[in-house]
């Protein structure tokens, strides 16, 4: 995962990454629309370049255990261990395929800023 | 001569999968993990997928024959209940999640893949649109005779998708205990209702 934002309207440049994919401007809050496919790269900000985010709805910042466990939940499936293998497998594809992907998550832009030189 | 050491089952192993599943999830609330124990169906149906493939026509049809033998016609011969109440459930996403408990009515979710109702334009796509469904399939009045086969339809397809194609992504509303004899009245009327919105 590159260390620029994928958050903010003005892309930065991308570094050393494939050709964006038609989604790569994405923001998160639309990216909510049109459910990524994550068999392949989503794209900049989508999936597992989303998270931890704060939920909808939801005041506490999601890691992707939770944000797991709550797409089980909504699958009708049973209970998720916390970091049981099938979760962390899971987690593990999702961030695999995002690779080259740049991370959109709280704080990330502040972080960006702070080491831009001034 | 000791025992030779045992090689170990590589952790991408699908050998591996039916432990990595069991050992992962558990009963929480009203989910029980046997549900994780699918049918014949979807065993076929995953195994479909997982090769890239359809399934071959021999046994599609086996599969939906068999489908098809599981469901139950309405007891009181009554097909169409109340387009309203089926409204109601269409737009429901209610029930058997681990945070719901057994006295939630269950919905139906059906706006999460198909278009219904015209007014309502939060709807998902993975379905085909219901708009007009009884206007375009001719049926004028759900009682005739000339419409018996689409109501039977209607409430077949409902009751159990995959009668009607094997490997549908369409969840199986009656068979799965999703949804009551009365509920599938419910939306069979919203689709098929000459007065339902759906066929205005």
């Amino acid at each position: 995962m590159k260390s620029a934002s994928a958050c903010s309207s003005s892309a930065p440049v991308r570094m050393t990454s494939p050709a964006p994919p038609a989604t790569a401007r994405t923001t998160h809050a639309s990216a909510c629309r049109i459910l990524p496919n994550l068999t392949k790269n989503p794209g900049d900000g989508i999936g597992f370049a989303a998270w931890p985010a704060y939920r909808v709805s939801n005041g506490q910042m999601w890691g992707m255990q939770q944000r797991l466990n709550d797409c089980y939940r909504q699958q009708r499936f049973p209970y998720p261990g916390f970091a049981s293998d099938a979760t962390v497998a899971l987690g593990v594809y999702l961030g695999v395929n995002s690779q080259g992907s740049r991370l959109c998550c709280p704080g990330h832009q502040a972080l960006i800023d702070q080491e831009k030189p001034s | 001569l000791p025992a030779a050491p045992r090689r170990p089952v590589p952790l991408t192993s699908t050998r591996r999968l039916p432990h990595i599943v069991k050992s992962s999830f558990r009963d929480e609330g009203i989910v029980k993990a046997s549900v994780l124990d699918t049918d014949e169906t979807n065993k076929a149906c995953s195994a479909a997928d997982v090769a890239g493939k359809p399934l071959d026509e021999k046994t599609a049809k086996a599969i939906e024959a068999a489908n098809m033998k599981t469901i139950k016609w309405p007891s009181n011969g009554k097909f169409l209940g109340s387009w309203q109440e089926g409204e109601k459930l269409a737009q429901s996403g209610r029930g058997l999640t681990w945070t719901d408990d057994a006295k939630t009515p269950n919905g139906g979710n059906c706006y999460n893949c198909h278009q219904i109702d015209k007014k309502e334009i939060s709807f998902g796509t993975i379905g085909p649109s219901l708009y007009n469904f009884g206007k375009l399939r001719g049926v004028s009045d759900p009682n005739s005779p000339a419409s018996k086969a689409m109501v039977e339809y209607t409430w077949g397809k409902i009751w159990n998708a995959k009668a009607y194609n094997a490997c549908s992504n369409m969840p199986r509303a009656g068979h799965m205990g999703i949804m009551t004899e009365a509920q599938v009245a419910d939306l069979v009327a919203l689709l098929l209702d000459p007065k339902s919105p759906v066929n205005q």
